[in-house]
């Protein structure tokens, strides 16, 4: 008898590992198309996590779909999305780590083409930043190089060489300016490239360390962030004259992201002595005479903890400013009206960047 | 050689003495048949388990042990790390043979580095061991890992030992090995330890383009995972006299692998190798005054290279090469006192660590570590009181100007245990501090040089019962039941600092763990079966506890709620058949636990076949992951689906 009861025991044991499992969580529906009153939110995910997400917020109903893109197509986006923007019926999105551009349908959210960027080792060109002129994208590569994609065609056809790791790209008076990041060195690089877009011509104009972030102002001059090297260099803002490529401003304010719209530049900035940060707005050409807090109520400034990137939507007069949270969890994406007024706020998955209307 | 705790498992009839009887290492058999229940927190996979379960490394035995998850990147290659009970990698010590195996650049050791072809036995000590001869280093963590070889034996007038296995399988898996041992004089023992192992490490898995049922997936084969090691050990043991011995151990280990990167959409084309080189020399020094008083002696010195090279960085060269070399100088004396019902030993540690890492860290760290413990232990009738006292001292030699000098602090434990025939019961409390890693202190731009310890306290109630049967069969169930509660205090985490580009390390945040393991166990000889079953079950909730974070109370990051495993072996004359499963929960990949951030439970079934002919030669054939599941300990990291393994074991003495 007293056997049996081992038996019965150790029987009892097997069920126990065997048995515990746990049901699963409620797989998402596939999504409805997105009404035009709809945000498509860029996000980058986390480094290796394949989570890049694009997130649909509808602005009528109030409400995200999170991994928007993921639901629709039945793929994920792929490895830090680093840059999206819309040309035509089309938005195309640099997915740096998965090295590739994907285009998408901006009315659906429908994939058209994943366009592989490889170089001729058929290593990750890593494509970071893009913008768009006259029936053409054209993509600042990690590898040095800015490649040229056809609108309608989706085709690679033309490459050219720039500096290092370019983590920035404008178009002003039909050039192309490049900020030269040199980020995965231990010196930084500290150029802009400029390239005629007829001959693909490249000169060189040298800003400082580290520039990242180029935007055209509306003056047809480009503004450049640099980061610095993150230790005794600050950041700043310069600009350039975009016909004689002169640097005609340096604005030393400690940006790490900045908009523009309207004549105002949006920017954040950090304060080395005080360790802490702050939303603020200037003229773009007078920034360090007129600068003023963006946000206007407190309250809700305070409600950001990790303040992360700006974007403008000039048809519905609306600036977007992301919060990263711990850069692990959910983001948020704040939307204020062009005088710094909250108008509604709604969380995304990790590390919100760029945000565009449908 | 670390036979501090051994005793603990060794039947005495003299049930007084039996927690604290040292013997010399030669001596110590195999297997043995336990009597009682294990008053102390401790898990112990036996030679049986090892031998008898189909995987190939230390880190994939430590999945037979409640409480302990394993992290494991995938393949042979890929790193295998524990961490215990919600508490980090960290906060558990590993010992090789009764040493402290260190690594004080990030503090992770690579259990996958161990193979078990020469491993007698595997166990885990929660808080800490009871014996009295212990280096204070077993003292100064959370837990403790053991790691113990196999020791030669000699029947009367044997003097060579030989023992040959020779394995291949799956993805040009080959792993030959020996052990060579040489009884040269009455005196001294040499046995020589070769173990090699190389993989092509090419394994398919499927490939899932997001979370949810319907994405699409690929078909795929893992890129860059290739693994070849070595192993070389000379093992030394002299007997000089009854009262005194001596063990040197001479260690090489060689390994070349390929680093898979995560299996990135779109995009796999890693080009990261890592060459790691590790030697050391360790001995240990017993002798025994009288009766009462016991000297030991732990001495290492040991160096480790470590060389990483990217051959696909976008960088200015196209590639990146980091080189990273520690030494370590190392050497423990204990002394003990044995009474009848009060012992007492001091122990103290003192180590000399150095990090050369010029291409990450380049203040050059050099740490000067002293840890002394007094040990106090109490017995009255069935009640045990074993406490200590742990001074922890360390200072920093580097170039930096402004930073403390010196860290120095005390951490008590004490344990009450009851133990009568079959039944045990205890409860420990332990307080201690993991001290920061030369690259959490001082990695370029990211370390923090004035970091505070990682601290942890523990509580722990352990029960146990044991009951033999020994009638014309034998029987033995055995079950013991652990309740914890651990918090982790000043963790240890990078965070965003400055600005939004600068990370750096900083104490942050506290982890709550409440938990059960508990463990069954059956054995029985019955009409000429031999039958042993062993399964486990841990439940964790291990939780964010910082009140402000937006993740408070979720489930801290690769942390299962439930997780457990089945070890099943049925023997019958030369033929046996072994069934292994081990189950895993669901876990979260980040602090927020939301289906994005959800890796899947999962179930890994293996099962083996073996025969002996005449007691020396066996041969068996083995089934890894059964059922060919696809599963992720590590997200994006897919381990191997179904793989084949057949293995030839050869044993010969001789005079």
């Amino acid at each position: 008898m007293r056997h049996k009861q081992f038996m019965v025991a150790a029987l009892a044991l097997s069920c126990i590992t065997i048995t515990a499992c746990e049901p699963d969580e409620p797989e998402e529906q596939k999504p409805t198309a997105p009404s035009q009153n709809s945000l498509y939110v860029l996000c980058e995910g986390n480094w290796g996590q394949n989570n890049s997400a694009i997130d649909l917020f509808s602005i009528d109903n109030n409400g995200v779909t999170k991994d928007f893109f993921n639901l629709t197509n039945g793929f994920g986006l792929g490895d830090t999305g680093n840059d999206m923007i819309a040309y035509g019926s089309k938005v195309y999105v640099a997915v740096k780590i998965s090295g590739v551009v994907t285009v998408f349908n901006r009315q659906d959210g429908k994939q058209i083409k994943r366009i592989v960027m490889r170089d001729y080792q058929d290593a990750n060109k890593m494509p970071s930043r893009l913008c768009s002129s006259n029936g053409k994208v054209y993509v600042a590569c990690f590898d040095g190089t800015v490649v040229e994609i056809d609108t309608s065609s989706l085709n690679i056809e033309r490459q050219v060489n720039v500096g290092r790791n370019p983590d920035g790209i404008t178009l002003a008076n039909n050039k192309l300016f490049v900020s030269n990041s040199g980020g995965l060195d231990v010196v930084f690089d500290s150029t802009i490239s400029v390239i005629s877009l007829p001959d693909f011509a490249v000169s060189t104009i040298n800003v400082g360390l580290n520039p990242t972030i180029a935007r055209t102002l509306p003056d047809g001059n480009v503004m450049v962030m640099l980061n610095g090297n993150y230790y005794d260099i600050n950041p700043s803002l310069v600009t350039i004259d975009s016909h004689t490529n002169d640097i005609i401003r340096r604005d030393n304010v400690g940006a790490s992201s900045f908009a523009i719209f309207g004549n105002s530049v949006v920017y954040l900035y950090y304060n080395y002595l005080t360790s802490s940060s702050s939303v603020k707005v200037a003229p773009y050409n007078n920034i360090s005479a007129g600068s003023a807090d963006f946000i206007k109520q407190s309250a809700v400034f305070n409600s950001v903890t990790t303040p992360y990137c700006f974007s403008v939507n000039t048809s519905r007069h609306e600036i977007y400013l992301t919060d990263a949270k711990d850069y692990q969890s959910s983001g948020e994406v704040l939307c204020f009206d062009y005088n710094g007024n909250l108008k509604y706020r709604f969380q995304t998955s990790n590390n919100p960047t760029i945000v565009l209307q449908r | 050689m670390f036979f501090g705790y051994l005793p603990a498992v060794l039947f005495s009839q003299n049930e007084d003495t039996l927690r604290h009887i040292e013997l010399p290492a030669i001596t110590i058999v195999d297997s043995v048949i336990r009597q009682r229940p294990l008053e102390q927190s401790n898990t112990t996979i036996d030679k049986i388990i090892i031998e008898k379960q189909p995987a190939s490394s230390v880190g994939d035995v430590a999945k037979f042990i409640p409480g302990v998850n394993v992290k494991d990147y995938g393949g042979l290659g890929g790193l295998k790390t524990v961490s215990v009970r919600g508490l980090g990698t960290t906060h558990t010590a590993i010992i090789y043979d009764g040493i402290a195996v260190s690594d004080y650049m990030n503090g992770q050791i690579d259990l996958s580095k161990y193979s078990t072809g020469n491993i007698k036995e595997v166990s885990m000590s929660n808080g800490q061991d009871f014996s009295l001869l212990q280096p204070a280093k077993a003292l100064s963590s959370s837990n403790i890992f053991i790691i113990q070889t196999n020791n030669p034996k000699f029947e009367t007038r044997e003097k060579v030992s030989v023992s040959a296995y020779c394995s291949y399988g799956s993805f040009n898996y080959f792993n030959p090995g020996f052990a060579l041992a040489w009884q040269m004089t009455k005196k001294l023992i040499t046995k020589l330890d070769f173990d090699l192992i190389n993989t092509a490490g090419n394994y398919p898995y499927v490939l899932h383009y997001g979370n949810n049922a319907n994405d699409s997936t690929s078909k795929e084969t893992r890129q860059n995972a290739d693994l070849f090691s070595t192993r070389i050990e000379l093992n030394n043991y002299f007997t000089f006299s009854p009262k005194t011995d001596l063990k040197v151990k001479m260690y090489y280990f060689y390994s070349n692998r390929g680093l898979p990167s995560a299996t990135i959409y779109y995009y796999q084309n890693s080009g990261q190798r890592l060459w790691d080189k590790n030697a050391f020399i360790q001995s240990v020094l017993t002798h025994r005054f009288d009766e009462r008083f016991t000297y030991r002696n732990h001495t290492k010195i040991s160096t480790n290279f470590t060389h990483y090279l990217d051959t696909k960085v976008l960088n200015a060269n196209g590639f990146q090469s980091d080189i990273y070399q520690q030494q370590e100088a190392y050497i423990n004396n204990v002394i003990a006192y044995s009474g009848k019902k009060i012992k007492l030993s001091l122990t103290n540690d003192l180590a000399y660590n150095t990090l050369d890492a010029t291409s990450n860290i380049s203040t050059l760290p050099k740490r000067f570590s002293s840890l002394t413990a007094m040990v106090v232990d109490y017995s009255f009738r069935n009640l045990t009181l074993n406490t200590n006292l742990l001074h922890s001292y360390y200072s920093d030699n580097t170039t930096y100007a402004n930073i403390e000098k010196y860290k120095s602090s005390f951490h008590p434990f004490a344990s009450l245990s009851y133990g009568v025939k079959n039944f045990a019961v205890s409860v420990f409390f332990k307080d201690v501090l993991r001290n920061p890693t030369f690259n959490e202190l001082y990695y370029n731009r990211i370390g923090t040089p004035n970091l505070k310890p990682e601290r942890t306290r523990q509580y722990n109630l352990h029960t146990a019962y044991l009951k033999n049967i020994e009638t014309r069969q034998f029987f033995q169930l055995n079950a013991s039941l652990d309740v914890y509660y651990n918090q982790v205090f000043d963790k240890i985490v990078a965070m965003p600092q400055r600005n939004l580009f600068i990370w750096s390390m900083v104490n942050y945040g506290r982890v709550l763990v409440q938990g059960i393991d508990a463990l069954l166990g059956f054995r029985t000889n019955i009409y000429g079966f031999d039958v042993r079953l062993q399964g486990t079950y841990s439940y964790q909730y291990a939780v964010d506890d910082e009140k402000n974070s937006i993740t408070y109370q979720q489930q801290i990051p690769y942390t299962p709620r439930s997780s457990g495993s089945l070890f099943a072996l049925l023997s019958y004359k030369s033929y046996s058949i072994s069934y292994t499963l081990s189950f895993v929960g669901r876990r979260y990949v980040f602090n927020e636990n939301i289906s994005a951030n959800r890796l899947n439970p999962y179930n890994e079934h293996s099962i083996s076949l073996q025969k002996t002919f005449k007691e020396k030669l066996a041969l068996s054939l083995s089934v890894i992951n059964l059922f060919d599941a696809q599963y992720e300990v590590v997200r994006n990291y897919p381990m191997p689906m179904r793989q084949f393994r057949i293995k030839v074991n050869y044993n010969f003495n001789s005079k």
